[in-house]
């Protein structure tokens, strides 16, 4: 996973392979850090992401919900793969996020 | 006295002849010399070749002329011959025409579908084409002059037997087994009180008719073993015991070798069941080789398409034309000879679904040939099994046309009990179904009490050690790239998270004596594979049917490092003989005189069962006979309350697998995790 | 191909537990391997968290896969407490927002990717089953 902050207002987050039980709490690690910077827009992108499970999934929710609490933070998702974007359907949590082909 | 009709007629090359009798078929000693008959419904002509014994050509050809031939049966006598040392065989001209099903090849010579014994194959692997030229197989002349002493087969009820699956030559072959002659007739007979010390009352031999070691011959993979045709599920000749599993096969002594043996084993109360595979020959599909059928009268003796290819529902290549009228009185012919001959108890019946199949592969509702077999006079104490399905997608376990007659191998059974004993939750129901003799399966109202041969592992699939020591079938010994053998085995290595190497090895060893416990306590027919008694291993192999070598035989070693486990079994196999109510329940007679049911379900509680559990008590009673097994297939101790028994009768435990399972005193048991007990009652002796 | 394996119910164990489906569905398509890890993984992982609430316990699964059919059965048993995931949400109360399941979100998934989800408590043990056609 590879964590790029710019000028304090924009973070891009690559993930890669999986995203599941194993690997979701180093990016709530990752997004802890986020919190209180006035960060304004994270990108994850995801071209790379092969797997992501619930555990994945609730760290992203997190990361728009709590950062969000001061101020309102805008979460993309590019090129996520159609079985990934597929598990943002089932679970209704698609329109959470912006996705970007 | 002299018959009028005991002198040659006729003469050709030398040979004294005459019109012979049509029945029996085959070649018989008469007075002065030797009544060869054949039939064929489809050959033109018939010639009979005569060899003296080894030679390369025939002596003579004699060809059955006008006169010889009554129907479709030729049949001559030749005199003066000098049987022991002649063999025969058959040359048959007639329409070679592939669509219209005839191959008649009068350059080849035919082994007699009749013949009771076989040259060529006179020692275990031995003749083979790497030795020189591969030997002919022959039809020799066999006189049936065995003392038999006053031996009858024995009759034994069959709810009382406790079968064991048995190889002739893997039973002795190991160096191990400490014998004379490894591998034969002669070698099992040796082992008979080894049999009567285990306390089995029956032997079923995997097939014992003459079949060829080399067919489909191949080396291992790796090039260091020679893999044979080791199980012999390919017959040559039906009637002709297996020559090279005889001490004496090379001197043609093969028959009165196996004679002894089944002799001696009845003479120690031992029954002999044999595995009789009539669903397809040694022929194999179009490529193959004629040996018999295939020449004298190709249309008759297989199913065909309408395009004259083999119908291939055996998975080998051809199928016996089982219902054809010609095919199913050799069947019976066959059986009948093997009975009254050989004194042989019963049959099972390999791929038997085949044997209800019409001449176009459909199958029917009252097959003829199984409504023969079932009340042919000769038969009529002959204990039936069929292997109840085929390679064609016939499954006919619990549906296999009965006629109250036949039984069959439960194969529901072995899997639902492999499946409850690995610990899957939910098998307890089927458990407890398959331990009274699948009810669920066979409607005891018209299968009876014993339809079901009760079985875990057969010659067919993992050892029972093998069972609980591998996930995986380990198959590439067999050149197949391990894509032989079933995938569906149920098996389990009993790794459990944080066990020690030995605590793995004696949890193996404890859930083997589970199996065994299951086994033979289920009421139905018990069937071991021989070996299991002691924990024999094929290293994982599945499918050892071309492995003549220490991966199939037994390791006799295995009994003294296993003796625990044979201990057990025999403990096991003799209060099934000492206690009816787990051989024959009375359900059919209400509860039993003290008001119990003859079968009855617990759990945890008595009385009450778990259905979707992994524990599972079982009560068998008879009139004054209780015993109660408890299974524990969780990976936790648990305790059994044991059922309250009437008054003057007290609990006891008989055998547990777990040494530490421990009678509380107070009406519990309290059972380690996987791990099965037999409680028995009997009367306090005491005032 | 059916198959059993016993596991510790504990965090440390569940990359085992993965592996070991990942070995059985290793031959099925891309979509097929996907719904089941994810479907398995969503039960051991509910299974580690809320099974065993004063130790460790054990976790089994026993896979059954009819390449015929393409039918996937596969059972997830534990001996803790009794729960039904499929009759009742999963506990929240005292699990910091992060660790929330949000509106059972796992089993949630598990139920949509499944053909059939069904549970048993069966003496002394819970069983999920699930069950997928390819």
């Amino acid at each position: 996973m590879e964590f790029v902050r710019s000028a304090g207002e924009k973070a891009v987050i690559t993930l890669k392979g999986k995203l599941d039980y194993a690997t979701a709490g180093n990016l709530m690690d990752e997004l802890r850090t986020l919190e209180g910077t006035g960060i304004k827009r994270i990108d994850f992108e995801c071209a790379d992401l092969e797997y992501i499970s619930s555990a994945g999934i609730r760290a992203m929710v997190y990361s728009k919900q709590k950062i969000s609490r001061n101020a309102p933070v805008d979460v993309y998702v590019h090129q996520a793969c159609k079985m990934v974007q597929d598990v943002f359907t089932a679970t209704g949590l698609k329109d959470y996020f912006t996705f970007v082909e | 006295m002299l018959r009028v009709d005991s002198y040659p007629t006729h003469e050709y090359e030398g040979m004294k002849l005459r019109p012979g009798h049509v029945l029996p078929f085959g070649a018989t000693i008469v007075e002065g010399g030797v009544n060869f008959s054949i039939s064929s419904s489809n050959a033109t002509s018939c010639s009979l070749a005569l060899f003296r014994r080894h030679e390369p050509e025939p002596y003579v050809v004699i060809p059955f002329n006008d006169g010889f031939r009554i129907g479709d049966v030729f049949a001559m006598i030749v005199y003066d011959l000098d049987y022991e040392d002649t063999e025969y065989g058959y040359i048959f001209d007639g329409p070679n025409d592939f669509t219209a099903g005839h191959w008649f090849d009068p350059t080849k010579i035919l082994i007699d579908p009749y013949t009771k014994i076989i040259s060529g194959r006179g020692v275990w692997g031995e003749g083979s084409q790497e030795d020189g030229e591969l030997r002919p197989l022959r039809s020799r002349i066999l006189q049936n002059d065995f003392d038999w002493q006053g031996d009858a087969p024995l009759e034994t009820p069959f709810e009382d037997l406790v079968i064991y699956e048995m190889h002739v030559r893997g039973q002795t072959a190991h160096p191990s087994s400490g014998v004379k002659y490894p591998g034969t007739f002669a070698a099992v007979r040796e082992k008979i009180p080894y049999l009567k010390d285990l306390g089995i009352n029956a032997v079923e031999l995997l097939p014992i008719y003459e079949f060829d070691e080399f067919e489909n011959w191949r080396y291992s993979p790796d090039g260091s073993t020679k893999l044979m045709n080791y199980w012999g599920y390919s017959t040559v000749g039906f009637f002709a015991p297996k020559a090279g599993f005889a001490a004496t096969g090379h001197l043609g002594m093969q028959a009165d070798e196996f004679k002894t043996l089944v002799r001696d084993l009845h003479g120690n109360g031992l029954e002999v069941l044999l595995d009789v595979v009539f669903n397809h020959t040694a022929e194999g599909n179009e490529n193959g080789p004629y040996i018999s059928f295939r020449g004298i009268d190709n249309k008759t003796y297989y199913m065909l398409t309408p395009d004259g290819w083999y119908y291939n529902f055996s998975g080998t290549g051809n199928t016996l034309n089982c219902n054809n009228p010609v095919v199913r009185n050799m069947i019976l012919d066959c059986l009948r000879y093997w009975a009254s001959e050989y004194h042989i108890d019963g049959f099972r019946f390999d791929l038997a679904s085949i044997l209800g199949r019409d001449q176009t592969g459909a199958p029917m509702d009252s097959p003829p040939l199984l409504e023969n077999l079932a009340f042919d006079p000769v038969l009529g104490k002959c204990k039936l099994i069929a292997e109840a399905w085929d390679a064609g997608g016939m499954y006919q376990v619990g549906t296999f046309p009965s006629w109250g007659r036949w039984c069959e191998w439960n194969g529901k059974y072995r899997d639902d009990v492999r499946r409850f004993l690995r610990g899957d939750p939910g098998m307890t129901w089927v458990t407890a179904q398959g331990m009274q003799g699948s009810p669920h399966i066979y409607d005891p109202r018209y299968r009876g009490n014993c339809a079901s041969v009760n079985f875990i592992t057969a010659h067919d699939g993992f050892t029972m050690m093998d069972l609980f020591t591998y996930n995986e079938k380990q198959n590439l010994a067999n050149g197949e790239d391990n894509r032989d053998g079933s995938n569906d085995n149920y098996s389990w290595d009993c790794r459990v998270p944080g066990a020690t190497e030995e605590e793995t090895n004696a949890l193996r060893r404890k859930m083997v004596k589970n199996a065994l416990t299951i086994l033979l306590t289920s009421l139905g027919v018990p069937m071991l594979l021989a070996g299991d008694e002691f924990g024999n291993s094929q290293r994982g192999n599945n499918n050892t049917y071309c492995q003549d070598n220490d991966i199939s035989w037994l390791n006799w070693e295995d009994l003294e490092r296993n003796r625990d486990i044979f201990e057990y079994a025999q403990k096991l196999i003799a209060l099934r003989k000492s206690r009816r109510c787990l051989r024959s329940p009375s359900s059919d007679h209400g509860d039993t005189k003290n008001g119990y049911p003859p079968v009855s379900y617990h759990g945890v509680e008595p009385w009450k069962a778990d259905m979707n559990g992994k524990m599972l008590g079982m009560m068998f009673c008879g009139d004054d006979d209780f015993v109660y097994v408890g299974m524990n297939m969780h990976w936790e101790g648990n305790d059994f309350g044991l059922p309250d028994l009437p008054g003057g009768f007290y609990w006891s435990m008989y055998v547990a697998s777990d040494e530490a399972v421990t009678d509380k005193g107070d009406g519990a048991v309290y059972v380690t995790p996987r791990s099965t007990m037999i409680m028995t009652a009997t009367k306090d002796p005491r005032p | 191909m059916i198959q059993r394996k016993e596991f510790y119910a504990t965090f440390e164990a569940i990359a085992e537990m993965m592996d070991f489906v990942d070995g059985m569905t290793k031959d099925l398509p891309e979509k097929a391997i996907y719904d089941l890890r994810l479907a398995s993984e969503e039960i051991v992982v509910n299974i580690v968290n809320y099974a065993y609430p004063t130790g460790d316990g054990r976790l089994a699964i026993a896979w059954n896969h009819d390449p015929e059919s393409g039918t996937v059965i596969a059972e997830f048993e534990d001996s803790g407490v009794p729960f039904n995931p499929l009759g009742y949400p999963a506990p929240t109360l005292g699990v910091p927002i992060e660790n929330r399941n949000i509106g059972g979100l796992g089993i949630m998934m598990v139920r949509k990717r499944m053909h059939d989800v069904r549970y048993r408590r069966a003496a002394g043990t819970n069983v999920l089953t699930i069950e997928y056609r390819s």
